[in-house]
């Protein structure tokens, strides 16, 4: 009773179009008011602990960090250094753009941010060189979804606060899938201009190789010195963050100088309206989760499941179809939010590796980036290139065909995303 | 007027984020190069984040940052699609005023109590207020909205266009109200 009115508040409240934060929260607090013991007070003191959370405290600090180096400069030298590297293939200009995407996702947690500044310079010129828009819209909107999976990554410090799970081993969790989705969209990008006979640009010397290399290295070294920093015990993954967004600042006032110190009160407030965004929604949804533990909801579905004997790989497929279809509807942060302490607790018991499950998560939510009714990287590439939504989909498709078979990849061969982590922190 | 205190949020919002940042790199800086730091500083980071976000609720509904799903409303005919904008910001002031019944009175509860923050010497019922200050001006910013919507200014509850969004913070086309970042 308690979970059905739970669940179909929230279902309707969402539909009406109340905010996602305020959909949940007054769906909570409905539900508490009806049916569980709990007085107001000490619901706002569950709002409030939210941001007691130090793994949660991230969050603003890779905000600010990415907002810093998600100019068009920093995309610019990327793509540069991305063209004179491998420009060269058949399907050259294409190829370097996912390489490019993988390079910013590495500075940026966001994946429309990534589209946006990508594409807004490659897919133009991808057509002027004669590949059709659509090809050109279809390889940025899928590769744009790396910025969740390349670490760092937001959607990966909400799972990890959710799960109790630790951010750094997410976070090198998520280096080997990156790179391999990647490659496997440039192969197929490969295939296709094979077939298809697509222009090559001219083979970059190395000279000009290791001078674009310079110049995009400074936005760069920001991953190492997170990745580095995590991995040596030099500090948490919150200050790794805090320490980022400060080497951001000094990266693009001082040495890119695509900053005016003046301009530096607009990213701090830009930055600041993001963070309240996400954490709002972050927040009533710890209320949400709330609610459902304390109506033993996850321990019962648990339970549920066990008893039917269901194996793990049945058990991923019923994930994965559940997270999928969630995808298309919400936004990231709050799925994870809302289904992690449901789906965790019978992960467990199955032994599936957390981080593993972490990782199959972030891929879904990729995945729901780039289907309609609600794929932001849709949107937003719709927005760039003046394409009409629906043919935006339609570009889209052949490559979120790749995706799907990646999914599928990741969901059962776990050690793709725990190779790395148990080989740096040690088998768990 | 109506200038200066949308300015003075943003600067107060802007100056937050950036002590946060600053106090957590130094810290970072002073056990990694001095082993020492400041004993405070955890539970600093914790009440400005606190502050941060519960300040920047109302900001959010101003800006229009607040992301949600109108796929549903946009198919209603207007008239039908201002009477349910009217319910969902009457929903949304709901929510609001449970919260700040709420946070009222856990304050009033550590007004009894009469602690001080565990490193920082300074009640922690006051500490606290952002939660009520906060969830009162979302109250305020959402009955503005409300009286747009009522008055026909607004077609609806005002949600985010993350997209927009999403392409303005990269190409530095300006906001409204001119909180863009520019490039």
């Amino acid at each position: 009773m308690t979970t059905a009115f739970l669940f179909v508040t929230l279902f309707v409240l969402l539909t009406l179009g109340l905010p996602i934060a305020m959909a949940l929260g007054l769906a909570s607090l409905m539900t508490i008011l009806l049916f569980q013991p709990d007085s107001l007070a000490s619901l706002s003191l569950k709002f409030f602990q939210t941001m007691e959370q130090f793994t949660l405290l991230a969050i603003p600090f890779f905000i600010l960090a990415g907002n810093f180096l998600t100019t068009g400069g920093v995309a610019k030298r990327m793509i540069n250094f991305a063209v004179a590297a491998v420009g060269h293939l058949p399907g050259g200009l294409a190829i370097a753009s996912v390489l490019a995407c993988m390079l910013f996702a590495a500075v940026s947690g966001s994946s429309p941010a990534t589209v946006v500044a990508i594409g807004s310079i490659v897919i133009a010129g991808m057509v002027r060189v004669g590949y059709s828009q659509a090809f050109a819209t279809g390889v940025i909107v899928n590769a744009g979804t790396l910025g969740i999976l390349i670490p760092p990554s937001i959607v990966m410090v909400v799972y990890a606060a959710a799960t109790e799970t630790s951010v750094g081993r997410l976070f090198m969790a998520g280096v080997i899938p990156g790179i391999l989705l990647g490659s496997a969209l440039m192969v197929a990008i490969y295939v296709a201009a094979r077939i298809k006979n697509l222009p090559r640009q001219p083979r970059a010397s190395w000279t000009e190789r290791l001078v674009s290399f310079r110049d995009a290295m400074w936005g760069l070294l920001l991953i190492f010195i997170v990745m580095g920093g995590i991995y040596g015990g030099v500090f948490t993954p919150t200050e790794a963050a805090a320490v980022a967004a400060v080497y951001a600042f000094v990266a693009a006032v001082f040495i890119y100088r695509d900053l005016k110190l003046t301009d530096v009160p607009r990213v701090l407030t830009e930055s600041a309206r993001v963070t309240v965004m996400l954490m709002f929604i972050i927040a009533n949804a710890f209320l949400f989760a709330h609610v459902l533990t304390t109506a033993q909801i996850p321990q019962a579905i648990a339970r549920t499941l066990i008893e039917a004997q269901l194996a793990p790989w049945q058990f991923l497929v019923i994930v994965n179809i559940i997270l999928l279809i969630a995808g298309n509807f919400m936004e990231p942060s709050a799925i994870i939010l809302i289904l992690a302490p449901i789906i965790f607790p019978t992960a467990v018991q199955l032994g599936i590796d957390p981080i593993h499950l972490g990782i199959i998560m972030v891929v879904n939510m990729e995945i729901g980036m780039v289907t309609p009714p609600v794929g932001l990287n849709l949107f937003v590439a719709s927005g760039i290139t003046g394409m009409p939504l629906l043919d935006v989909v339609r570009a889209a498709v052949p490559w979120l065909m790749v995706l799907l078979a990646f999914l599928l990849v990741v969901t059962y061969v776990p050690a793709i995303s725990l190779f790395l982590p148990d080989l740096l922190f040690g088998a768990q | 007027m109506r200038a200066m205190v949308h300015r003075l949020e943003e600067g107060l919002l802007a100056f937050i984020l950036a002590v946060m940042t600053i106090l957590t790199f130094v810290q970072v800086v002073l056990r990694y190069g001095f082993n020492t730091g400041f004993l405070w500083a955890l539970e600093a980071d914790f009440y400005l984040f606190a502050w941060l976000v519960l300040l920047g609720l109302s900001y959010g509904v101003r800006t229009r940052a607040h992301i949600g799903i109108d796929a549903a409303v946009t198919l209603l005919p207007p008239r039908a699609r201002r009477v349910v904008g009217i319910v969902v910001v009457a929903l949304a002031l709901l929510y609001a005023g449970l919260m700040f019944y709420g946070s009222w009175n856990y304050i009033e509860r550590l007004q009894i109590l009469d602690v001080e923050g565990e490193d920082i010497p300074v009640r922690r019922w006051i500490l606290s207020l952002c939660l009520p200050i906060g969830f009162g001006l979302l109250f305020v910013r959402l009955m503005q909205m409300g009286w747009r919507v009522a008055t026909g200014r607004s077609q609806g509850y005002e949600l985010a266009d993350e997209a927009r969004d999403a392409i303005r913070d990269v190409t530095g086309d300006g906001h409204p109200d001119g909180t863009g970042v520019a490039r």
